[in-house]
């Protein structure tokens, strides 16, 4: 987008904006997740309430995708799930779902380099086609 | 400290380099051409190196180390000169690798020279011949892109900081090789860029057996010392037989008769071979003049 408050022409599209905000609701959810961990296995009697608010705040943002890449019947049970669940079990679930959905996007996928061996020169040669 | 030959594994150097050339020999049975570069200052143990790699690729082939004795060395060649013609023994012996060493003579600046145009040309068509070159070189910066980009050098060893004990090797890949090459073209100090560059491998080699190594020792010393008797006579501006009677436009036997009658002293004489100067050439010369005008006579 244009960023009219200022007179240079640096133009951010709008889907890396939202790139951007979605890896900060993950990491804000996994935050959350670790305090909710932490608590837990220290014995303290611990809520789910901003383990949930910040994954529906994540599924949220994904609104959009997730409705084009889901069946209607799918994408409302994921949302009930999010929404009306008590227990940490399909919480975890739909942790791990929206997970593997950032991961099909790209946005979390960072292992796509070519695993070879790099001692031998010969291979290398072939890996970058000399 | 005991000196070793042999590491524990049973090669005289580090088996990363035994796997990387078991992978050009792959590499040459499927047809293709295959060369692995050695360069390092002087002293750096290039041609020992190199050795070692030829005999391990002959053992391979199930053949026995190269031949290093004084008159009869086809897989080592001093100069390029001597490679041409060894290359060809070496494929009429079905031997696998070829050993080009002092090959300063093939570089850059003499790009435009027959030698070079020479030796490209045999390096584009070598791969049929089924031979592993090895070059021995003091910086491989000083060799033509144009090979380079051909992708028949396939792997570099840069041999540094030798010790009475062993040497070291860094070895980089076609890739790595052209990425050093265009940082050494903006690089004062080209030999840092080694230490900016990682190598694909590192390792260390041992030196020959004394014997081997006196052997070698004789070869390259004779190498070395035809280097110096042709830069001597060159120097002096002196001639051997065979460029007198070039310039004369006779053969080498009527020179020999000529320069007998003429009783001419040669300048020089280093080992068997009789170098001249300019005044004998000019005797023989004028000697060649009498002979056509006393023809005419007749």
């Amino acid at each position: 987008m244009v960023n009219f408050n200022n007179e240079t022409t640096v133009t951010t599209a709008a889907g890396d904006v939202v790139k951007i905000l979605l890896l900060q609701r993950r990491a804000d959810l996994f935050e959350a997740l670790e305090k909710y961990n932490k608590e837990k296995y220290q014995g303290v009697a611990s809520g789910l309430s901003i383990v949930k608010a910040r994954l529906f705040t994540l599924f949220l943002e994904m609104q959009g995708a997730m409705k084009r890449k889901l069946k209607e019947d799918e994408y409302i049970e994921h949302l009930g799930t999010i929404k009306d669940s008590s227990e940490i079990e399909p919480i975890l679930d739909e942790i791990y779902f929206l997970n593997e959905q950032l991961d099909k996007m790209g946005l979390t996928k960072i292992d796509t380099r070519k695993q070879y061996d790099d001692t031998n020169a010969e291979t290398e040669n072939k890996i970058k086609g000399l | 400290m005991k000196k070793r030959y042999t590491y524990d594994h049973g090669l005289p150097f580090s088996e990363k380099l035994g796997d990387n050339c078991k992978s050009l020999i792959k590499r040459v049975n499927g047809n293709k051409a295959a060369m692995i570069l050695f360069d390092g200052m002087v002293g750096e143990g290039k041609t020992t190196a190199m050795v070692h790699v030829a005999d391990f690729i002959n053992h391979c082939h199930g053949l026995p180390d190269i031949d290093l004795q004084l008159k009869n060395h086809p897989q080592l060649a001093l100069g390029g000169v001597e490679f041409l013609k060894q290359l060809r023994v070496c494929f009429d012996k079905k031997l696998p690798v070829i050993i080009y060493d002092e090959a300063g003579d093939f570089n850059k600046r003499g790009s435009l020279s027959k030698f070079n145009a020479m030796m490209n040309r045999t390096f584009e068509t070598f791969r049929a011949f089924k031979i592993i070159v090895l070059v021995g070189l003091p910086a491989f910066h000083v060799l033509d892109n144009d090979l380079l980009d051909k992708g028949i050098p396939r792997l570099l060893m840069h041999l540094s900081g030798r010790n009475d004990y062993y040497g070291n090797f860094q070895g980089y890949s076609l890739s790595r090789m052209m990425y050093l090459k265009y940082v050494m073209g903006k690089c004062v100090v080209k030999p840092q860029v080694y230490s900016r560059v990682e190598a694909n491998f590192v390792g260390h080699f041992l030196d020959l057996t004394p014997e081997r190594s006196a052997a070698l020792d004789n070869i390259s010393t004779k190498g070395k010392l035809e280097v110096l008797r042709s830069s001597e006579i060159k120097a002096d501006g002196l001639m051997g037989y065979g460029e007198m009677a070039n310039k004369l436009g006779r053969s080498i036997d009527w020179l020999r008769r000529a320069i007998a009658r003429l009783n001419v002293k040669p300048k020089r004489t280093i080992g068997r071979a009789k170098y001249f100067d300019e005044m004998a050439l000019n005797r023989v010369a004028d000697h060649l003049e009498h002979d056509y005008k006393n023809r005419g006579k007749k």
